[in-house]
């Protein structure tokens, strides 16, 4: 009985030491994505597996849809992936500073990213997050609602946008030169506005909100001639689907003759029209002709590391090896492309840059960047820096300006009550969430 | 023999045990415990019920937030709940009657219970109140606008409702059940005294069946208090917070803003309205609930 029992012993103990050594060599990787993303990313792990047999990455591919509580939750509990993927403003809100790991310690070569995608991610010295690609706020149309109008000229001020909007409006009843934005799409879209006006900031440098009710009002005023126009719905109670590209006036209907969005997420709505149809990229209309201004940017997605791989070398070892092969093997970026937006880093967009089959620059999501950096380096010639601030898309803060501007656009308050609203709880609230 | 069998009842019963120890019981003291801590990050700070303040305080942003979905979740249940039990009523006493096809009724009366808020029927009922829906396109031909239903408070509160009292099935199937068991020697007894079917309603059938309507109410309260699927699927909590129910505040709260303190907090508000509102119906219950015993 005592032999067999030491056997048992010396088996479990020996078990125990080699699945240890093996585990390091185990790394596990999350992130949210459309279809699209996750086969490309599967297909990545898989190529990264054969050419590292000494290493494994177990993938792990989710919706958008309760990913982000997933991960708050593992963070928690220290369940989370070795590698995972987050979004900009999450290195805040969920206190990244404490969960994700210093990637200084990997000894990865940050210059090959862009100073202002790397200083963002970057909190008391510590770099605590990958950018993986960035991202700016710019109008796409849906070429056959503009076609059909008779519109060819892509509209370049509001003026012209307005116009498009009375003539569709007029030819085809129902039919909008947008349609319908949520109320997160709407307050990106009045900041831009009064951008383009004031050149300031949502946020001030001391964390205070940068317009005053007077101004804010005037971005009201903007989205009711939009309303008033056939630009946008009049009421977005007559439309509830607050899912933009599966919203059936978007899809099936094709109603609605563009989006504002963000230009990484545009294979979205590009997904969800139906066959033949053609978005266009129409970059961000101006007050007027020939100005480039109002372009906010920010860092779209970004890979972070688990602190907890911050204890085995071995671990931190395969970490790096995936992370260099994801973001700079030619295979990997080609295979992808633009799935995660245009690349950051300076080799992996040279890749695509080169690349004629298939030509990744011929997409929306490339042409939307170009058009992105375009305005924004025009801006900075300007003097003028736009940018979003960390704790601008808080959860729990962004309800403080979406919520009067969901009302506002319901029609049950007006532009001055919803201003008088915002200007009332912000400052007060944002100094909250950053305690 | 027998002696040796004692134990057998308590192993059987382990599982269950362990999955009240795990599931309930730990949850429920942690959650209380979770509300009187402030994590940030990795610092955890004791705050006693500084959350709980908070959450009552109509100056501060999460204050009006719970204070507005108390509001939306007394207005659900209390429209929900006295809904449920009237029509659940008024069908089993029609499905009680000797009539022909009543099985196959009473199976398609139950149906809706089986599917439940599930995403299919989310969108059947998406697909019913929306502006271009079933009920405008029907209302179009007599000439009627169309109503944006989930377009307004009002109307995204009547359609949220509306699908929870669609799913009648089980509250009607124990009344059924009850009705069958009122003694049809009452009811002879009524009618050679003269009295009408109302008459009979009101004065038997009525007062026999209060144990089960005190059962059906307490059980249809305390899972409206608990809503979720529907205000989730449907219409998100809005619009502009009108469907916002405590239970989907505390889901979005503690998993989707990370703040499981303040929402461990909100649980425990949620427990306490509904053990308050069990008691009074309990205590109530002498004054209208008739026992035969």
């Amino acid at each position: 009985m005592k032999k067999i029992l030491m056997f048992l012993v010396a088996l479990f103990a020996a078990f125990s030491l080699s699945a240890c050594k093996k585990d390091d060599y185990v790394i596990s990787f999350s992130w949210w994505g459309t279809s699209d993303r996750n086969i490309a990313t599967y297909r990545v792990i898989e190529l990264f597996n054969e050419k590292y047999p000494q290493y494994k990455v177990k993938g792990s591919g989710a919706p958008w849809s309760g990913y982000q509580a997933t991960l708050t939750n593992q963070l928690r509990r220290g369940t989370e992936a070795d590698i995972f993927q987050v979004n900009y403003n999450w290195i805040y809100q969920m206190y990244g500073i404490d969960y994700f790991m210093d990637l200084n310690e990997l000894g990865i070569d940050f210059s090959k990213y862009p100073e202002e995608e790397h200083v963002p991610l970057t909190v008391d010295e510590k770099v605590l997050a990958l950018s993986a690609s960035e991202t700016g706020y710019i109008l796409f149309l849906n070429k056959k609602i503009y076609d059909d109008a008779g519109i060819t000229k892509i509209p370049e001020t509001w003026d012209e946008l307005i116009e498009a909007g009375q003539k569709i409006k007029q030819l085809f009843p129902g039919k909008y030169a947008i349609g319908r934005l949520d109320a997160q799409q709407v307050a990106i879209l009045i900041f831009s506005y009064l951008a383009q006006l004031t050149g300031k900031n949502v946020i001030s440098e001391d964390n205070k909100l940068n317009f005053t009710v007077e101004e804010l009002e005037d971005g009201f005023r903007f989205i009711d001639r939009l309303r008033n126009n056939g630009v946008l719905i009049p009421s977005n109670a007559n439309d509830t689907y607050n899912d933009g590209p599966s919203n059936p006036n978007w899809t099936t209907h094709q109603n609605y003759g563009g989006v504002f969005t963000w230009n990484t997420a545009i294979s979205e709505y590009e997904n969800t029209l139906p066959k033949g149809s053609e978005l266009i990229t129409a970059g961000f209309p101006q007050i007027n002709a020939g100005e480039k201004l109002g372009m906010y940017k920010k860092v779209s997605m970004a890979y972070a590391v688990s602190k907890l791989v911050e204890n085995s070398d071995l671990k931190k070892q395969a970490v790096k090896t995936f992370l260099g092969f994801i973001t700079t093997n030619p295979e990997a970026v080609k295979i992808l492309g633009v799935d995660r937006g245009v690349p950051s880093h300076a080799d992996a967009f040279a890749i695509l840059d080169a690349s004629t089959d298939p030509d990744f620059k011929n997409t929306n999501e490339w042409r939307g960047h170009e058009i992105v950096q375009e305005y924004y380096n025009h801006q900075l010639s300007l003097g003028q820096k736009l940018y979003i601030h960390p704790y601008y898309e808080h959860d729990t803060f962004r309800k403080v300006y979406e919520g009067p501007i969901e009302s506002f656009l319901n029609g049950s308050i007006t532009g001055k009550q919803a201003a008088q609203a915002i200007v009332r709880d912000f400052d007060r609230e944002l100094a909250r969430v950053m305690e | 023999m027998v002696g040796e069998k004692k134990w057998l009842p308590y192993v059987l019963l382990i599982p269950w045990l362990i999955g009240f120890l795990l599931f309930k019981l730990y949850p429920f003291i942690n959650s209380f415990i979770m509300s009187l801590f402030e994590e940030k990050g990795r610092n955890v700070v004791f705050v006693g019920l500084e959350h709980y303040k908070t959450l009552f305080n109509p100056n501060l942003w999460e204050g009006q937030q719970f204070l507005n979905s108390l509001k939306v979740t007394f207005i659900y249940v209390f429209i929900t709940v006295p809904l449920i039990l009237v029509v659940s009523l008024l069908v089993a006493q029609i499905l009680a009657q000797k009539i022909k096809g009543v099985g196959f009724f009473r199976t398609a009366f139950y149906i809706p219970t089986l599917l439940g808020a599930n995403v299919g029927i989310v969108f059947l009922w998406r697909y019913i109140f929306e502006t271009d829906g079933l009920i405008n396109h029907f209302l179009a031909l007599f000439g009627v606008e169309r109503v944006p239903f989930l377009g307004r408070p009002a109307g995204a509160m009547a359609s949220i409702i509306l699908l929870r009292v669609w799913q009648f099935g089980s509250t009607m199937l124990i009344f059924l059940n009850a009705l069958k068991n009122v003694p049809e020697t009452l009811y002879e007894a009524a009618m050679i005294d003269g009295a009408n079917k109302f008459q009979r309603f009101r004065h038997i059938t009525l007062p026999m069946i209060t144990p089960i309507i005190l059962f059906n109410g307490v059980m249809r309260l305390i899972e409206c208090f608990q809503a979720f699927n529907g205000p989730n699927l449907i219409t998100q909590g809005g619009p502009e917070n009108s469907t916002r129910v405590i239970n989907l505040l505390i889901y979005e709260t503690a998993f989707k803003s990370g703040n499981l303190n303040l929402g461990s907090a909100m649980s425990w508000i949620l427990f306490i309205i509904i053990m308050l509102f069990t008691i009074l119906i309990f205590r109530s219950s002498r004054y209208w609930v008739y026992y035969q015993d």
